[in-house]
């Protein structure tokens, strides 16, 4: 399974807490989806280590100005693992008063390259 | 003749000559008594047309010295109703010009002040027209930019929106962001 999203992890992190804390019941839980529970087999690894290597998950931070498909999403998840690496995930917000471009956090280090300060700047140069 | 005879003589001629004497005194005496009394009687009229004129002048003197008083009271009392007048006059008008200064004093402080005041209120009025002003542009500005924003955000189709977050990871690849 290839984790694209912070939000994909967060969901598959709370399956893996009711794999473990219903660890011993022979029912299965509707609330872990059936792709979870073949991950888990094919990886022969417990759920609270696979828990733990997904916390090992490095997250980048990407603010949009728009609402993104999830085409946009797989595209951006691909160029960041290939480009920063596989163990990125991202973790995307939506600011509409961006306009366009992307805001970056990456590694404790922030930068904008949204063209908000560019739009901002026109539009007083023309009111003004 | 005898001593005796002529003794008796002698004393005749003396007797007589003695009583001459005594007669031509009491005339001379008569006669300055007669002309005492004259005199007095003289000087009597005198002393009393004297009097009489005098008493006359006395009485000239005080009718001219009434009327003069009388004059004189009259003038005084013009000379003094002038010079009242005169100072009352002078006093009215020290007064009136006192009144005039002080009135004009108040009236220029009382403008001054309403001047000040309405300078004060002018720029008060200036400065909170200025303010909010700049807060009704400040607001408007914002609004218009927040409804650029979105419009312009809505505007920019996925596609388009997508090329330029890519344009902006290369662009933080180039800047070594992820080093």
């Amino acid at each position: 399974m290839d984790y694209l999203t912070k939000d994909q992890v967060d969901a598959l992190k709370q399956e893996i807490d009711i794999l473990i804390n219903n660890k011993y019941q022979s029912k299965k839980n509707e609330s872990v989806r059936d792709s979870t529970l073949q991950e888990l087999e094919r990886r022969k690894i417990s759920p609270e280590n696979w828990k733990k290597e997904l916390d090992t998950l490095r997250i980048f931070k990407l603010t949009l100005a728009y609402e993104p498909t999830r085409i946009n999403i797989l595209t951006y998840a691909n160029w960041i693992k290939k480009t920063v690496g596989a163990d990125v995930i991202l973790d995307v917000t939506v600011d509409p008063k961006l306009v366009a471009g992307a805001q970056i956090v990456w590694n404790g280090k922030y930068q904008d390259y949204s063209l908000t300060e560019i739009v901002y700047a026109e539009l007083q140069r023309l009111l003004n | 003749m005898t001593t005796e005879t002529a003794l008796i003589i002698g004393l005749l001629i003396v007797v007589s000559w003695l009583a001459y004497e005594y007669w031509r005194a009491y005339r001379k005496l008569l006669h300055r008594l007669k002309d005492n009394d004259h005199s007095s009687e003289t000087a009597h009229k005198k002393a009393t047309k004297i009097l009489d004129e005098a008493q006359v002048e006395a009485v000239k003197i005080l009718k001219a010295a009434r009327t003069g008083a009388v004059t004189h009271r009259a003038q005084l009392g013009a000379k003094m109703d002038a010079a009242l007048n005169a100072v009352a006059d002078r006093e009215i008008k020290d007064f009136k010009n006192a009144l005039e200064m002080e009135t004009i004093h108040v009236e220029k402080a009382v403008g001054q002040k309403i001047a000040t005041r309405y300078d004060e209120v002018n720029k008060e009025v200036e400065d909170y027209k200025v303010k909010q002003m700049a807060l009704v542009d400040q607001k408007v500005n914002k609004a218009v930019v927040q409804v650029a924003q979105k419009i312009l955000g809505k505007t920019i189709n996925p596609r388009d929106h997508q090329e330029l977050v890519l344009k902006a990871l290369e662009e933080a690849k180039q800047n070594g962001l992820f080093d």
